[in-house]
């Protein structure tokens, strides 16, 4: 997540221009798919991306990066440009993409294209359903006909950020353990909702309080109510939810709209078992995320849909995991950032085009447990 | 049910007192039974008091600016990211253009 940074300075944007560019979640998109080889005869061995297994330790990076293709998969340079800072220059990426411009310059015009390539492949129904395991069932709605997809219901895009703090915790030598640039990241993820109307008391008069339903405040706070600002996060178990507390306000109606507002409290703990390092075992550190939730929306009643829709989540987080617990230095495990910290996620109406809606984190078959996921079985009042 | 009875019994009840009669005794029950679902509150639509926070809706607004992306970080937006590696290919080999593949262990354009 940190090449998105390496997309920001106007230098390297125009460099970028040369190119048609691409971003997939990888091992998704590659085990998702029945035969590669209806689609790209030998396009995924000539660019090098056929899957891998990294078994033991931390093989991943081989397949994560930027990788400057010929059309038939052939690959010409990758590129290690892990910027992690970001409002840092850029000259590793933008000398990378002069390379790569460089190396296409000396292709031959007849190479410049993929002979073998059938335009008439089937193409999933969804842009990206062929990289994410899509329930067989419907999910997420009653109707027999209901599908998992953005075209289906509210979609929100969620930003989380760590919040700014009075006093840093430091470690031995006086030297903060939290990164400095981590007060910078951010991430984003969507949240789909394919029963919005849920959120809506049946019959809504001034004053009403509705809470979410069960299914939707486990979703919330097991899946989006997560540290993810450093990336590949953990989910929540159901069983570590302590507070789900999430409910709808009417504050005015009107013969065409209902507006709400929402106020929450949630809270969940888990024990990360898998420690805080990709490459050694560490110790088991208990994760929460604890928030106080506010936000508003405006109901159309004749549409059935959301004409806005907004709500922040603002609280502390506390552990970590590989990607998240914000230390300068992995060990010993004390130097890392996991006593805790302000952290909060806005989520809001997607208004953008459906083109740019990728599946929520947890929902990718390899992230998480889809079925879990799409659970409307929830938790909360399971015995 | 009781509306399709309703319509259905409707222009036979017109014809006969009797009949008359008995769509006149379902109608009042239907009306009751209708005012009785309206008055009455689902479990998740009783009045119960809203948590106690100290998040105020102002400062919950202020928050969200705050969260949001700046516009240099989301610059790597305004990149026409294709989603589809399959379109793309297509794309690359009609306009004799090279390909940037960005692959993440999560989706670049979503949460990583």
């Amino acid at each position: 997540m940190y090449r998105r940074y390496d997309f920001t300075t106007p230098e390297v944007l125009e460099a970028r221009e040369f190119f048609i560019p691409v971003a997939v979640e990888h091992t998704s998109w590659q085990g998702s798919l029945p035969d590669r080889e209806l689609y790209f005869p030998g396009f995924l061995e000539r660019s090098g991306l056929s899957l891998y297994d990294p078994g033991e330790g931390h093989g991943a990076n081989l397949l994560v990066g930027l990788f400057g293709l010929r059309p038939d998969g052939t690959l010409m340079k990758t590129g290690r440009t892990n910027t992690e800072r970001p409002s840092r220059e850029k000259p590793e990426t933008l000398d990378y993409l002069y390379e790569v411009a460089a190396l296409w310059d000396e292709v031959p015009a007849e190479e410049r294209s993929f002979p073998g390539l059938d335009r008439n492949f089937p193409r999933p129904e969804e842009h990206w359903s062929g990289a994410v395991q899509v329930p067989p069932m419907p999910r997420d709605c009653w109707l027999p006909d209901c599908r998992v997809s953005p075209s289906n219901g509210l979609v929100l895009q969620s930003f989380t950020r760590d919040l700014p703090r009075q006093a840093e915790a430091l470690m031995d030598g006086g030297v903060p353990r939290r990164k400095d640039w981590f007060k910078e990241m951010y991430n984003t993820d969507f949240i789909l909702i394919g029963a919005p109307e849920e959120l809506v008391p049946y019959e809504p008069v001034e004053g009403t309080i509705h809470e979410w339903p069960d299914w939707l405040r486990e979703r919330l706070v097991r899946f989006h109510l997560v540290d993810n600002v450093g990336g590949l996060t953990m989910a929540f178990p159901a069983e570590a939810i302590e507070k789900a507390e999430v409910f709808s306000k009417v504050t005015r109606v009107t013969p065409q709209v209902v507006e709400l507002e929402f106020v929450g409290l949630t809270r969940a703990v888990a024990e990360n078992t898998k420690g805080l390092s990709q490459t050694q075992k560490g110790e088991v550190v208990e994760v929460g995320f604890e928030t106080e939730l506010r936000g508003e929306a405006r109901w159309l009643k004749e549409q059935q849909r959301f004409e806005e829709f907004r709500f922040t989540a603002i609280g502390t987080r506390w552990g970590g995991t590989p990607q998240n617990r914000r230390a300068e230095v992995e060990f010993p495990p004390h130097t890392n950032d996991i006593e805790g910290g302000p952290i909060g996620v806005t989520f809001r109406l997607f208004t953008g085009p459906k083109e740019d809606i990728v599946p929520p984190f947890f929902a990718w078959n390899r992230r998480g447990d889809p079925d879990d996921y799409w659970n409307r079985s929830p938790a909360l009042n399971r015995e | 049910m009781f509306l399709t009875v309703q319509r259905a019994s409707k222009t036979a009840a017109l014809r006969a007192p009797v009949i008359r009669g008995l769509w006149f005794l379902h109608l009042a029950l239907g009306l009751i039974l209708l005012l009785g679902a309206g008055c009455g509150d689902t479990e998740s639509d009783k009045v119960s008091p809203l948590p106690e926070i100290q998040l105020s809706a102002e400062d919950a607004l202020e928050w969200d600016a705050f969260l949001q992306p700046t516009e240099e970080e989301l610059a790597w937006h305004s990149i026409n990211w294709r989603t589809s590696i399959w379109d793309a290919v297509v794309e690359a080999t009609d306009t004799g253009r090279p390909l940037m593949l960005f692959a993440m262990n999560g989706h670049p354009k979503g949460f990583t």
